[in-house]
Protein backbone atom coordinates (compact mmCIF):
# COMPACT_ATOMS: atom_id res chain seq x y z
CA UNK A 1 0.00 0.00 0.00
CA UNK A 2 3.24 2.33 0.79
CA UNK A 3 4.83 1.40 -1.50
CA UNK A 4 1.76 2.37 -4.18
CA UNK A 5 1.22 5.20 -2.35
CA UNK A 6 5.07 6.16 -2.86
CA UNK A 7 5.04 5.26 -6.97
CA UNK A 8 1.98 7.22 -7.73
CA UNK A 9 3.92 10.39 -5.97
CA UNK A 10 6.97 9.88 -7.56
CA UNK A 11 5.06 9.08 -11.23
CA UNK A 12 3.20 12.66 -10.50
CA UNK A 13 5.98 14.33 -9.48
CA UNK A 14 8.31 13.07 -13.18
CA UNK A 15 5.30 14.08 -14.89
CA UNK A 16 4.85 17.56 -13.69
CA UNK A 17 8.58 18.09 -13.77
CA UNK A 18 9.40 16.95 -17.00
CA UNK A 19 6.50 18.10 -18.72
CA UNK A 20 5.74 21.67 -17.50
CA UNK A 21 8.60 22.63 -15.59
CA UNK A 22 5.88 23.51 -12.78
CA UNK A 23 8.09 22.56 -10.27
CA UNK A 24 10.76 24.73 -10.43
CA UNK A 25 10.14 26.49 -7.00
CA UNK A 26 9.78 22.97 -5.18
CA UNK A 27 13.20 22.31 -6.44
CA UNK A 28 14.41 25.50 -5.90
CA UNK A 29 13.78 25.18 -2.09
CA UNK A 30 15.00 21.23 -2.19
CA UNK A 31 18.19 21.89 -3.46
CA UNK A 32 18.94 25.10 -1.07
CA UNK A 33 18.02 23.15 1.47
CA UNK A 34 20.49 20.37 0.51
CA UNK A 35 23.34 22.73 -0.60
CA UNK A 36 25.67 22.47 2.32
CA UNK A 37 26.06 18.74 1.25
CA UNK A 38 27.48 20.36 -2.31
CA UNK A 39 29.91 22.77 -0.71
CA UNK A 40 30.44 19.89 1.80
CA UNK A 41 31.88 17.66 -1.41
CA UNK A 42 33.37 20.70 -2.66
CA UNK A 43 35.83 20.42 0.27
CA UNK A 44 38.65 18.41 -0.36
CA UNK A 45 39.26 19.18 -3.41
CA UNK A 46 38.98 22.57 -2.71
CA UNK A 47 41.86 21.87 0.16
CA UNK A 48 44.41 20.32 -2.22
CA UNK A 49 43.81 23.78 -5.14
CA UNK A 50 44.69 25.65 -1.67
CA UNK A 51 47.51 23.62 -0.53
CA UNK A 52 48.83 23.70 -4.00
CA UNK A 53 48.56 27.93 -4.09
CA UNK A 54 50.45 27.53 -0.62
CA UNK A 55 53.08 25.29 -1.66
CA UNK A 56 54.79 27.43 -3.93
CA UNK A 57 58.60 28.56 -4.47
CA UNK A 58 59.17 32.11 -3.96
CA UNK A 59 60.61 31.70 -7.63
CA UNK A 60 57.12 30.15 -9.09
CA UNK A 61 55.14 32.74 -7.23
CA UNK A 62 57.41 35.74 -8.49
CA UNK A 63 57.55 34.02 -12.08
CA UNK A 64 53.47 33.64 -12.47
CA UNK A 65 53.41 37.12 -10.94
CA UNK A 66 55.12 38.75 -13.89
CA UNK A 67 53.36 36.54 -16.51
CA UNK A 68 50.22 37.36 -15.18
CA UNK A 69 51.56 41.39 -15.50
CA UNK A 70 52.84 40.69 -18.48
CA UNK A 71 49.23 39.86 -19.72
CA UNK A 72 48.07 42.44 -18.23
CA UNK A 73 49.82 44.59 -20.04
CA UNK A 74 48.51 42.98 -23.52
CA UNK A 75 45.07 42.88 -22.79
CA UNK A 76 45.47 46.37 -21.83
CA UNK A 77 46.62 47.81 -25.02
CA UNK A 78 44.38 45.76 -26.60
CA UNK A 79 41.50 47.17 -24.98
CA UNK A 80 42.61 50.53 -26.06
CA UNK A 81 41.55 49.61 -29.23
CA UNK A 82 38.34 48.48 -28.14
CA UNK A 83 37.35 51.54 -27.01
CA UNK A 84 37.89 53.40 -30.08
CA UNK A 85 36.09 50.60 -31.99
CA UNK A 86 33.25 50.63 -29.39
CA UNK A 87 32.86 54.50 -30.09
CA UNK A 88 33.49 54.02 -34.28
CA UNK A 89 30.58 51.44 -33.82
CA UNK A 90 28.09 53.18 -31.62
CA UNK A 91 28.48 55.77 -34.29
CA UNK A 92 27.59 53.81 -37.52
CA UNK A 93 24.48 52.22 -35.68
CA UNK A 94 23.71 55.64 -34.78
CA UNK A 95 24.29 56.58 -38.68
CA UNK A 96 21.93 53.23 -39.11
CA UNK A 97 19.72 54.46 -36.79
CA UNK A 98 19.40 50.66 -34.86
CA UNK A 99 19.79 50.38 -31.62
CA UNK A 100 23.51 50.38 -29.46
CA UNK A 101 24.38 47.71 -27.93
CA UNK A 102 24.90 47.87 -24.01
CA UNK A 103 26.85 45.65 -21.83
CA UNK A 104 24.57 44.03 -19.34
CA UNK A 105 25.71 43.02 -15.83
CA UNK A 106 27.76 40.39 -15.21
CA UNK A 107 29.01 38.29 -12.73
CA UNK A 108 31.99 35.53 -11.97
CA UNK A 109 30.99 32.36 -10.23
CA UNK A 110 33.45 29.43 -9.19
CA UNK A 111 32.98 26.05 -10.32
CA UNK A 112 31.82 23.49 -7.62
CA UNK A 113 34.19 20.52 -8.34
CA UNK A 114 30.99 17.98 -7.87
CA UNK A 115 30.37 14.58 -9.12
CA UNK A 116 28.03 14.33 -12.08
CA UNK A 117 26.48 11.45 -14.15
CA UNK A 118 29.04 10.10 -16.16
CA UNK A 119 28.09 11.11 -20.05
CA UNK A 120 26.27 14.44 -18.64
CA UNK A 121 27.92 17.42 -19.66
CA UNK A 122 26.99 19.22 -16.72
CA UNK A 123 28.75 21.73 -13.63
CA UNK A 124 27.68 23.09 -10.68
CA UNK A 125 28.63 26.79 -9.79
CA UNK A 126 28.61 28.65 -6.31
CA UNK A 127 26.35 31.71 -7.39
CA UNK A 128 22.60 30.67 -7.03
CA UNK A 129 18.70 33.08 -7.16
CA UNK A 130 20.71 35.14 -4.00
CA UNK A 131 22.69 36.67 -6.89
CA UNK A 132 20.33 36.96 -9.24
CA UNK A 133 20.80 33.53 -11.37
CA UNK A 134 17.87 32.19 -13.32
CA UNK A 135 17.32 29.29 -15.70
CA UNK A 136 18.09 29.67 -18.97
CA UNK A 137 21.03 32.40 -18.40
CA UNK A 138 23.70 32.12 -20.67
CA UNK A 139 27.17 31.32 -19.01
CA UNK A 140 30.55 31.78 -20.64
CA UNK A 141 34.65 31.34 -20.26
CA UNK A 142 37.43 33.22 -20.64
CA UNK A 143 37.58 31.99 -24.36
CA UNK A 144 33.56 31.34 -25.41
CA UNK A 145 29.85 30.10 -24.18
CA UNK A 146 30.30 27.30 -22.09
CA UNK A 147 26.57 26.69 -21.95
CA UNK A 148 23.33 27.28 -19.79
CA UNK A 149 21.68 27.07 -16.22
CA UNK A 150 19.32 24.57 -16.07
CA UNK A 151 18.98 24.93 -12.26
CA UNK A 152 18.74 27.43 -9.50
CA UNK A 153 18.97 27.37 -5.70
CA UNK A 154 19.24 30.10 -3.35
CA UNK A 155 23.45 29.18 -3.53
CA UNK A 156 24.48 27.35 -6.62
CA UNK A 157 23.07 26.42 -9.60
CA UNK A 158 23.83 23.54 -12.32
CA UNK A 159 24.82 24.52 -15.73
CA UNK A 160 24.15 22.11 -18.82
CA UNK A 161 27.62 22.57 -20.86
CA UNK A 162 26.71 22.69 -24.83
CA UNK A 163 29.15 19.76 -25.82
CA UNK A 164 26.06 17.73 -24.02
CA UNK A 165 23.95 15.68 -25.78
CA UNK A 166 20.76 17.04 -25.25
CA UNK A 167 22.16 20.73 -25.88
CA UNK A 168 21.70 22.70 -28.92
CA UNK A 169 23.08 26.33 -29.32
CA UNK A 170 22.15 28.41 -32.95
CA UNK A 171 25.38 29.70 -34.28
CA UNK A 172 26.37 32.04 -37.46
CA UNK A 173 29.88 31.70 -39.18
CA UNK A 174 32.20 34.86 -38.55
CA UNK A 175 33.32 35.32 -41.93
CA UNK A 176 30.27 34.74 -43.99
CA UNK A 177 27.02 34.79 -41.68
CA UNK A 178 25.76 31.75 -42.58
CA UNK A 179 23.41 30.12 -40.33
CA UNK A 180 23.37 26.90 -38.17
CA UNK A 181 22.13 24.68 -34.89
CA UNK A 182 25.19 23.38 -33.19
CA UNK A 183 24.46 20.40 -31.26
CA UNK A 184 26.47 18.90 -28.66
CA UNK A 185 27.32 14.99 -29.18
CA UNK A 186 28.33 14.01 -25.57
CA UNK A 187 32.38 14.26 -26.23
CA UNK A 188 34.88 16.52 -24.72
CA UNK A 189 35.06 20.01 -26.89
CA UNK A 190 33.09 18.42 -29.95
CA UNK A 191 29.94 19.73 -31.53
CA UNK A 192 28.42 18.84 -34.94
CA UNK A 193 26.65 21.73 -37.03
CA UNK A 194 23.04 20.41 -38.27
CA UNK A 195 21.10 22.22 -41.37
CA UNK A 196 24.06 23.72 -43.10
CA UNK A 197 23.42 22.98 -46.72
CA UNK A 198 25.89 21.65 -49.08
CA UNK A 199 27.04 24.90 -50.94
CA UNK A 200 27.01 27.26 -47.69
CA UNK A 201 29.97 29.08 -47.56
CA UNK A 202 31.72 27.68 -45.19
CA UNK A 203 35.68 26.16 -44.66
CA UNK A 204 37.56 24.64 -41.84
CA UNK A 205 39.14 26.91 -39.43
CA UNK A 206 35.84 28.85 -39.20
CA UNK A 207 35.17 30.53 -36.01
CA UNK A 208 31.53 30.17 -35.39
CA UNK A 209 29.38 32.76 -33.00
CA UNK A 210 26.31 32.64 -31.14
CA UNK A 211 24.04 34.22 -33.45
CA UNK A 212 21.34 35.32 -30.78
CA UNK A 213 18.45 33.50 -32.64
CA UNK A 214 16.21 32.09 -29.85
CA UNK A 215 16.66 34.93 -27.46
CA UNK A 216 18.48 32.74 -25.10
CA UNK A 217 22.60 33.12 -25.82
CA UNK A 218 23.24 36.84 -26.71
CA UNK A 219 24.80 37.52 -30.10
CA UNK A 220 28.04 37.62 -31.16
CA UNK A 221 30.06 35.36 -28.49
CA UNK A 222 32.66 33.10 -29.91
CA UNK A 223 31.45 29.26 -29.49
CA UNK A 224 33.61 27.11 -31.74
CA UNK A 225 35.46 26.51 -34.15
CA UNK A 226 35.12 24.40 -37.74
CA UNK A 227 37.72 21.16 -38.02
CA UNK A 228 35.84 19.12 -39.94
CA UNK A 229 34.19 19.21 -43.24
CA UNK A 230 32.57 17.16 -45.70
CA UNK A 231 30.41 18.18 -48.31
CA UNK A 232 28.76 15.65 -50.93
CA UNK A 233 26.72 16.83 -53.40
CA UNK A 234 23.91 13.78 -53.04
CA UNK A 235 22.83 14.88 -50.21
CA UNK A 236 21.61 18.52 -49.12
CA UNK A 237 23.14 18.72 -45.80
CA UNK A 238 26.90 18.91 -45.67
CA UNK A 239 28.96 17.05 -42.23
CA UNK A 240 30.22 19.96 -40.15
CA UNK A 241 31.73 19.37 -36.94
CA UNK A 242 33.67 22.06 -34.49
CA UNK A 243 36.14 21.81 -31.63
CA UNK A 244 35.07 24.67 -28.75
CA UNK A 245 36.60 27.70 -28.11
CA UNK A 246 35.71 27.60 -24.26
CA UNK A 247 38.07 25.12 -22.53
CA UNK A 248 35.02 23.30 -20.67
CA UNK A 249 37.38 22.30 -17.64
CA UNK A 250 35.60 20.79 -14.19
CA UNK A 251 37.53 23.45 -12.24
CA UNK A 252 37.85 27.39 -12.45
CA UNK A 253 35.58 30.02 -13.03
CA UNK A 254 32.81 31.03 -15.72
CA UNK A 255 31.00 34.56 -16.30
CA UNK A 256 27.66 34.59 -15.58
CA UNK A 257 25.79 37.45 -18.03
CA UNK A 258 22.66 39.07 -17.55
CA UNK A 259 20.57 40.62 -20.91
CA UNK A 260 20.74 44.22 -21.51
CA UNK A 261 17.17 45.65 -20.11
CA UNK A 262 17.55 48.59 -22.15
CA UNK A 263 18.00 47.18 -25.92
CA UNK A 264 14.03 46.12 -26.89
CA UNK A 265 13.60 42.44 -26.86
CA UNK A 266 12.38 40.88 -30.00
CA UNK A 267 9.08 38.89 -30.16
CA UNK A 268 10.67 35.65 -31.56
CA UNK A 269 9.35 32.43 -30.60
CA UNK A 270 10.64 31.01 -27.66
CA UNK A 271 11.79 28.06 -28.81
CA UNK A 272 13.83 25.77 -25.58
CA UNK A 273 16.84 25.65 -26.30
CA UNK A 274 18.10 22.06 -24.88
CA UNK A 275 16.24 19.72 -27.46
CA UNK A 276 16.11 16.11 -26.67
CA UNK A 277 17.49 14.46 -29.40
CA UNK A 278 15.76 11.14 -30.06
CA UNK A 279 18.62 8.59 -29.60
CA UNK A 280 19.13 4.92 -29.26
CA UNK A 281 20.64 3.42 -26.35
CA UNK A 282 21.88 0.05 -25.40
CA UNK A 283 21.82 -1.02 -21.68
CA UNK B 1 10.67 2.03 22.97
CA UNK B 2 13.98 2.92 25.47
CA UNK B 3 14.05 7.04 25.29
CA UNK B 4 17.95 7.10 23.78
CA UNK B 5 17.00 5.82 20.69
CA UNK B 6 14.39 8.34 20.19
CA UNK B 7 17.01 11.60 20.08
CA UNK B 8 19.90 8.82 18.55
CA UNK B 9 17.52 8.55 15.37
CA UNK B 10 19.28 11.85 13.84
CA UNK B 11 22.38 9.25 13.69
CA UNK B 12 20.96 7.46 10.99
CA UNK B 13 20.12 10.70 9.05
CA UNK B 14 23.37 11.93 9.64
CA UNK B 15 24.73 8.88 7.83
CA UNK B 16 22.12 9.20 5.21
CA UNK B 17 24.64 13.28 4.75
CA UNK B 18 27.57 11.35 4.76
CA UNK B 19 26.77 9.03 2.20
CA UNK B 20 25.00 11.22 0.03
CA UNK B 21 28.44 13.53 0.01
CA UNK B 22 30.28 10.75 -0.63
CA UNK B 23 28.29 10.06 -3.56
CA UNK B 24 29.09 13.43 -5.04
CA UNK B 25 32.80 13.61 -4.13
CA UNK B 26 34.37 14.60 -6.96
CA UNK B 27 37.14 11.89 -8.54
CA UNK B 28 39.66 10.59 -10.98
CA UNK B 29 37.86 9.57 -14.00
CA UNK B 30 38.82 5.56 -13.33
CA UNK B 31 37.80 6.02 -9.70
CA UNK B 32 34.29 7.10 -10.43
CA UNK B 33 33.71 4.58 -12.81
CA UNK B 34 33.60 2.18 -9.72
CA UNK B 35 32.72 4.24 -6.90
CA UNK B 36 29.86 2.89 -5.53
CA UNK B 37 26.08 4.04 -4.52
CA UNK B 38 26.92 4.64 -0.63
CA UNK B 39 23.01 5.84 0.21
CA UNK B 40 21.78 2.86 -1.43
CA UNK B 41 23.86 1.09 1.13
CA UNK B 42 23.16 2.61 4.00
CA UNK B 43 19.09 2.49 2.28
CA UNK B 44 19.56 -1.04 2.74
CA UNK B 45 21.37 -1.26 5.98
CA UNK B 46 18.79 0.21 7.82
CA UNK B 47 15.71 -1.24 5.97
CA UNK B 48 17.07 -4.74 7.20
CA UNK B 49 18.46 -3.50 10.92
CA UNK B 50 15.12 -1.36 11.53
CA UNK B 51 12.34 -1.83 9.34
CA UNK B 52 9.83 -0.60 11.63
CA UNK B 53 11.76 3.37 11.73
CA UNK B 54 13.00 3.30 7.96
CA UNK B 55 10.99 1.82 5.05
CA UNK B 56 9.40 3.08 1.99
CA UNK B 57 8.65 7.04 2.87
CA UNK B 58 12.06 7.44 4.23
CA UNK B 59 13.48 5.64 0.81
CA UNK B 60 11.09 8.20 -0.88
CA UNK B 61 12.41 10.86 0.72
CA UNK B 62 16.14 10.30 0.32
CA UNK B 63 15.63 9.40 -3.47
CA UNK B 64 14.15 12.83 -3.95
CA UNK B 65 17.26 14.82 -1.86
CA UNK B 66 19.24 12.48 -4.45
CA UNK B 67 17.21 14.28 -7.27
CA UNK B 68 17.55 17.56 -5.94
CA UNK B 69 20.99 16.94 -6.03
CA UNK B 70 21.69 15.40 -9.48
CA UNK B 71 19.46 17.20 -10.96
CA UNK B 72 17.67 14.58 -12.08
CA UNK B 73 13.87 14.57 -12.87
CA UNK B 74 12.56 15.01 -9.42
CA UNK B 75 10.69 12.00 -8.14
CA UNK B 76 12.82 9.83 -10.17
CA UNK B 77 15.01 8.40 -7.67
CA UNK B 78 12.31 8.65 -5.49
CA UNK B 79 10.73 6.03 -7.48
CA UNK B 80 13.53 3.20 -7.90
CA UNK B 81 14.65 4.02 -4.32
CA UNK B 82 10.90 3.16 -3.06
CA UNK B 83 10.59 0.37 -5.00
CA UNK B 84 14.21 -1.11 -3.40
CA UNK B 85 12.95 -0.79 -0.25
CA UNK B 86 9.71 -2.58 -1.05
CA UNK B 87 11.97 -5.77 -1.66
CA UNK B 88 14.51 -5.29 1.08
CA UNK B 89 11.32 -4.86 3.83
CA UNK B 90 10.33 -8.47 1.84
CA UNK B 91 13.55 -9.91 2.05
CA UNK B 92 14.86 -8.15 5.51
CA UNK B 93 13.90 -11.47 7.69
CA UNK B 94 16.16 -13.67 5.54
CA UNK B 95 18.85 -11.24 4.78
CA UNK B 96 20.10 -10.88 8.62
CA UNK B 97 20.40 -14.84 8.63
CA UNK B 98 22.70 -14.75 5.25
CA UNK B 99 25.92 -15.56 5.72
CA UNK B 100 28.19 -12.09 4.67
CA UNK B 101 28.96 -13.10 1.16
CA UNK B 102 25.38 -14.17 0.25
CA UNK B 103 24.45 -10.80 1.84
CA UNK B 104 26.52 -8.74 -0.48
CA UNK B 105 25.20 -10.35 -3.41
CA UNK B 106 21.87 -9.92 -2.29
CA UNK B 107 22.42 -6.48 -1.64
CA UNK B 108 23.91 -5.91 -4.83
CA UNK B 109 20.98 -7.59 -6.42
CA UNK B 110 18.73 -5.33 -4.90
CA UNK B 111 20.64 -1.87 -5.97
CA UNK B 112 21.06 -3.50 -9.72
CA UNK B 113 16.61 -3.36 -9.51
CA UNK B 114 17.56 -0.13 -8.79
CA UNK B 115 19.89 1.27 -11.03
CA UNK B 116 17.62 -0.72 -13.72
CA UNK B 117 14.67 1.25 -12.92
CA UNK B 118 17.08 4.61 -12.88
CA UNK B 119 18.70 3.55 -16.20
CA UNK B 120 14.97 3.23 -17.82
CA UNK B 121 13.71 6.21 -16.48
CA UNK B 122 16.54 8.59 -17.32
CA UNK B 123 16.84 6.83 -20.88
CA UNK B 124 13.04 8.24 -20.91
CA UNK B 125 13.74 11.70 -19.35
CA UNK B 126 17.51 12.54 -19.60
CA UNK B 127 18.62 10.80 -23.23
CA UNK B 128 22.16 10.90 -23.25
CA UNK B 129 24.43 8.04 -24.10
CA UNK B 130 25.45 5.67 -21.56
CA UNK B 131 27.90 2.76 -21.78
CA UNK B 132 27.88 -0.81 -20.05
CA UNK B 133 29.96 0.95 -17.58
CA UNK B 134 27.03 2.49 -16.15
CA UNK B 135 26.66 -1.25 -13.96
CA UNK B 136 30.61 -1.27 -12.89
CA UNK B 137 29.36 0.49 -9.67
CA UNK B 138 27.29 -2.66 -8.67
CA UNK B 139 30.79 -4.65 -8.47
CA UNK B 140 32.50 -2.32 -6.00
CA UNK B 141 28.86 -2.11 -4.03
CA UNK B 142 29.03 -6.05 -3.32
CA UNK B 143 32.51 -6.01 -2.45
CA UNK B 144 31.92 -3.36 0.06
CA UNK B 145 28.92 -4.52 1.20
CA UNK B 146 30.51 -6.55 4.28
CA UNK B 147 32.51 -3.15 5.54
CA UNK B 148 29.72 -0.85 5.37
CA UNK B 149 27.63 -3.21 7.34
CA UNK B 150 29.92 -3.20 10.06
CA UNK B 151 30.77 0.41 10.11
CA UNK B 152 26.80 0.91 10.27
CA UNK B 153 26.21 -2.19 12.64
CA UNK B 154 28.88 -0.54 15.01
CA UNK B 155 27.08 3.15 14.68
CA UNK B 156 23.85 1.69 15.14
CA UNK B 157 25.50 0.20 18.81
CA UNK B 158 27.12 2.67 19.77
CA UNK B 159 24.01 5.35 19.65
CA UNK B 160 21.99 2.07 21.02
CA UNK B 161 19.19 2.95 17.74
CA UNK B 162 16.42 0.32 17.43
Amino acid sequence: MRLFVAVVCSAVLMFFDHRDRHLETFRHTLSTFLTPLIYVADLPSEFFFWGGERIMTRDQLSKSNQQLKDEIFILRTQLQKLVALKAENAQLRNLLGTQQKLDGRRLVADIINVATEPGAHEIVINKGSVQGVFVGQAVLDAYGVIGQVISVSSLHSRILLITDSRHAIPVRVERSGERAVALGGGQLNHLSLQYVRSTADIKEGDLLLSSGIGERFPDGYPVASVTKLVTDSNRSYAVVEATTVAHLARTGQVLLIWPDESSDVLNVVDEPEPVTTEATHES
Amino acid sequence: MNPDARNNYYMVWMSFAVAMILNLLPLPKALELFWPDWVAMALIYWIVAIPHRVGILTAWLIGLFIDALEGSVLGLHALSFSIMAYFSLLLYQRIRLFPRVKQALVVALLIGVQMLLTLWLKNLTQPIERTMSYWLPLMSNAILWPWVFILLRDLRRQFRIN
